[in-house]
């Protein structure tokens, strides 16, 4: 009963914030549109337990396919949902990038950020969005490892210029559109992601499934959704965001933390070349003291803990010393990783996927060598 | 019965250390795995299965308790 008072408490103060948010201006009724998206993206988060971690680890670590197809189903119904946008919006792709898209250069730096990244989110136990829906769960882990991020953003900003001379600059975007037309890009992204799913139901393992009593809706609000279901909903939750010209992407606002307080530390470059025209979840800066970035990544620790409360799930968890070091540890490599490659596997890898972006796809190879090595270290300290 | 206490660890590491006692420690007799986290127990059932264990979870005041047999 307390719990349900308290969900019913958080839902109503995140109705009352964007209401007030909505201000009648354009920006104002975006900014209310964010804390919906990002409410309904944490909530779905936890209530499918759809981790981007997971997808990656479980399926080294025990051939569980789940959380892979979740994040196969977000990406095939993203994708036909910004295809469907991009094709309204610029009828023909061979002359200009949509805009807002998450289209970046298609690097070797995105790989080495996807490595970083990769092992990163298997020490700390979540990538970024992973140890936010998880701060709504009251983890007291996750916010040693997003704070750890910090250090990692001005480690990847001291050496920025040195990536963006080397390897960004002459690295251009490739968006899939511009060279296969929509239906071409659309059919290849499809075939690419149907590959993976028939590699994962050849060499995946199906998880036992316990005695359950049939589905009510006390059931659907409690139990655990199936991954799939909730990366389809994901799906369309980020088609609808970029229909309102924002992506999904959970790093700027960290990024745009970490950028300040480096500078007002006085241990950054004041100049980071680039950075400012890039796409993607960089760290731009801003005076306002919440950017649309940290309307978006709070409505998401709301959304959880609403959803976490309602299922039962919420609980104050403590860490053993060495969970605390393991998430600064793999906090620092998030930080890295997610500032050098323009985002993390909200920005980069689903947003920039979805948009067609050849970087999201390197991103992903990156992740999944890092996922591995981050296995391999793990192995090792259990 | 043994028991592995996996309370507040983060996702990923308690499914190896409790791989790791169940290859090298647990020597074929049944044990107990005390956590907290549902997400986990439900790996720990498809980890059971894929060593050829039983897993059945239940609840244990504010934790779960996953208990480990081989099976015959």
């Amino acid at each position: 009963m307390i719990r349900t008072v308290a969900a019913a408490a958080v839902a109503a103060v995140l109705a009352f914030w964007a209401l007030k948010l909505d201000d009648g201006t354009t920006a104002g009724r975006e900014r209310a549109i964010l804390v919906a998206c990002g409410a309904a993206f944490g909530a779905l988060l936890q209530r499918s337990r759809l981790c981007f971690t997971s997808a990656f680890r479980d399926f080294i670590v025990l051939r569980d396919r789940r959380a892979g197809l979740g994040v196969l189903a977000a990406l095939a119904v993203g994708s036909i949902g910004y295809a469907v946008l991009f094709g309204a919006q610029l009828p023909d792709p061979s002359r200009y990038l949509p805009e807002t898209a998450h289209i970046a250069p298609a690097s070797p730096v995105v790989l080495l950020g996807g490595l970083s990244f990769g092992v990163g989110m298997v020490l700390a136990g979540g990538c970024i969005s992973g140890n936010l829906y998880r701060l709504g769960e009251g983890s007291l882990v996750a916010p040693v490892a997003l704070l750890a991020c910090l250090p990692g953003y001005w480690l990847a900003f001291s050496l920025w210029n040195f990536f963006y001379v080397k390897s960004v600059s002459t690295s251009p975007p490739i968006w899939l559109p511009s060279k296969l037309g929509y239906t071409g890009a659309l059919a290849l992204q499809l075939a690419a992601l149907a590959g993976v799913a028939v590699l994962l139901f050849k060499k995946g393992t199906a998880a036992p499934q316990p005695a359950r009593e049939p589905l009510d809706l006390r059931g659907v609000l409690r139990e655990p959704w199936p991954a799939w279901l909730g990366g389809a909903a994901i799906g369309v939750v980020a088609t609808f965001a970029y229909l309102r010209n924002h992506p999904l992407g959970v790093t700027a606002e960290i990024g745009r933390l970490s950028r300040r307080a480096g500078l007002a530390l006085g241990f950054l470059p004041v100049r980071l070349e680039g950075l400012d025209r890039m796409r993607g979840c960089s760290a731009i800066e801003s005076d306002r003291w919440l950017t649309e970035s940290g309307v978006f990544i709070l409505s998401l620790v709301a959304g959880s803990l609403v959803s976490a409360l309602i299922s039962g799930e919420f609980r104050l968890r403590t860490g053993k010393p060495r969970t605390y070091a393991l998430a600064a540890a793999g906090g620092v490599l998030l930080g890295f990783g997610a500032m050098i490659s323009l985002g993390c596997t909200v920005g980069t890898m689903l947003s920039g996927i979805m948009a067609f972006s050849l970087h999201g796809w390197i991103f992903v190879a990156g992740l999944a060598g890092g996922a591995w090595a981050g296995t391999r270290v793990l192995r090792r300290l259990a | 019965m043994n028991e592995v206490d996996i309370r507040g660890e983060p996702c990923g590491m308690p499914v190896l250390r409790v791989e790791k006692f169940l290859l090298e420690k647990a020597e074929g007799a049944p044990f107990a795995v005390v956590g907290d986290d549902a997400g986990t127990m439900d790996q720990l059932r498809l980890l059971a299965s894929r060593h050829g264990w039983s897993c059945d979870v239940t609840t244990s005041g504010r934790d779960l308790r996953a208990e480990f047999r081989p099976r015959r």
